[in-house]
């Protein structure tokens, strides 16, 4: 079976990893992680990629319908496999056999999180450059008011000392406490090799996908 | 009239360059030389609409979306605005009870719907965050709004956008009020799924449809006992 991934850079790390440890060799096409601003943006650039597929029979979604952007896609030129998590926090929050449940108050963090150009970092960034200090704060704690948490995911995909002393800094900044979380990145290796259980969308090649296919049927989701 | 349209297309302008200070000097002459503050508030509406589109080209991020609503907010709270704002928040044009669903603590575009309403003459009841679908029914039966607003960015509050609803449901009181749903995520699918009468991806289309069922009864509220 010709396989390939598409994937979001910001799970550049754990993507990685699991291609390491499971010895995947499928390609990979990586997606620059703005893309997930826009749901609109998400799906049509999506579409283009699986679009221009040849010669594939199954391509493999290391993403989260973030945005629900991945509803609406349409199989063209392959069969589908989506992870059935709403985004990638609860991709990599998840554990096996158990009902993911958010943690509160909590703005999300991983090393890939940190280093792409739509993270919390850059923003800060950004605003401080553009709109100065007092305006910042002013910003800020308009959007992260009804937060009291950054929260480090230690995936096992990069070295977390070094990246917990800037998450530090960014908590600092943003005035959130630093608290961290180990998990494991066992669903995007069971992506690489299957079983596509009840923790997989599966979309036959000529299906759109549907939020049915995220266990959103009548009545409540299928678990 | 030549100066007052000059001045309207440079209220957009700098509010789409988010130019807080001046974006407020200006407003200010405009107020004096005659601008009514309703068309005011539709100029600064563009011009956030416009902050919008940068934000979707990714040539703006969240926190000027946010600086876009600090402006909005900052005229609206203008001593010459308030007049004539409760001139039009009578209410007169139904209530309208919003709130973020359960699970979910982002609240900048209710903010921003909220501010839009009340300047377009509604009576907004504002629940806050992280809101439990019991407490929609028991708001709703102390405040019987017209149309309850259920706000959610994070992708997984369609769930709890249809248990707000099951609930009026099981209580017998669905048919006496509109929901509108709200959230970048929404599709036609999700709004048929959580079983509104309506969505909204942008604040200018849900001030939208709030005016059209408003229009549907315009003396006594939309949904009449």
């Amino acid at each position: 079976m010709n396989c390939a991934i598409i994937a979001c850079q910001t799970l550049q790390d754990e993507l990685n990893l699991a291609i390491q440890e499971t010895r995947c060799q499928y390609p990979v096409i990586w997606l620059e992680s703005k893309y997930h601003i826009s749901p609109n943006s998400l799906r049509e650039k999506l579409q283009s990629e699986i679009d221009n597929l040849k010669k594939i029979d199954t391509i493999l979604f290391a993403y989260g319908s973030c945005g629900s952007g991945l509803v609406g896609l349409t199989a063209s030129t392959a069969n589908l496999i989506i992870p059935k998590t709403e985004d990638c926090i609860s991709m990599i929050l998840s554990q096996p056999t158990k009902t993911f449940e958010r943690p509160k108050k909590t703005y999300f963090i991983t090393k890939g999180w940190m280093d792409s150009s739509s993270s919390l970092l850059e923003e800060y960034e950004h605003t401080l450059k553009r709109h100065g200090e007092e305006r910042t704060k002013r910003i800020f704690k308009l959007m992260l008011g009804h937060y009291q948490y950054l929260m480090l995911i230690d995936t096992g995909a990069y070295n977390l000392d070094e990246w917990k002393n800037k998450a530090q800094e960014l908590a600092q900044k943003v005035n959130l406490e630093l608290v961290t979380k180990e998990t494991s990145i066992w669903l995007l290796k069971q992506l690489l090799t299957g079983p596509y259980d009840e923790n997989f969308c599966t979309i036959k090649k000529g299906e759109t996908v549907s939020l049915g296919h995220f266990g959103y049927q009548d009545g409540r989701p299928s678990q | 009239m030549k100066d007052l349209n000059k001045m309207a297309n440079s209220i957009i302008e700098l509010v789409e360059q988010l130019e807080e200070e001046s974006v407020k000097k200006l407003v200010d002459k405009a107020l004096n030389e005659g601008m009514e503050p309703l068309y005011l508030l539709e100029l600064i509406a563009e011009g956030m609409t416009r902050v919008g589109r940068l934000y979707e080209s990714k040539d703006y991020y969240i926190a000027d979306l946010i600086m876009a609503g600090m402006i909005f907010k900052d005229i609206l709270a203008f001593d010459r605005m308030t007049p004539d704002f409760h001139k039009n928040n009578t209410g007169e044009l139904g209530k309208v009870m919003i709130g973020t669903v359960e699970g979910d603590i982002h609240d900048i575009g209710k903010d921003i719907f909220k501010g839009m309403l009340e300047a377009n003459g509604f009576e907004v009841i504002d629940l806050g965050v992280d809101v439990h679908k019991e407490v929609f029914v028991q708001k709703f039966e102390e405040y019987k709004p017209d149309i309850i607003g259920l706000s959610g960015v994070l992708t997984n509050t369609i769930d709890p956008m249809k248990d707000v609803i099951s609930a009026f449901i099981e209580a017998g009181i669905r048919e006496k009020v509109k929901f509108i749903v709200g959230g970048n995520h929404l599709t036609g699918g999700a709004c048929q799924y959580i079983g509104a009468d309506d969505f909204s991806n942008d604040v200018s289309r849900g001030i939208k449809v709030c005016k059209e069922w408003a229009e549907l009864t315009y003396k006594g509220g939309i949904n009449n006992d």
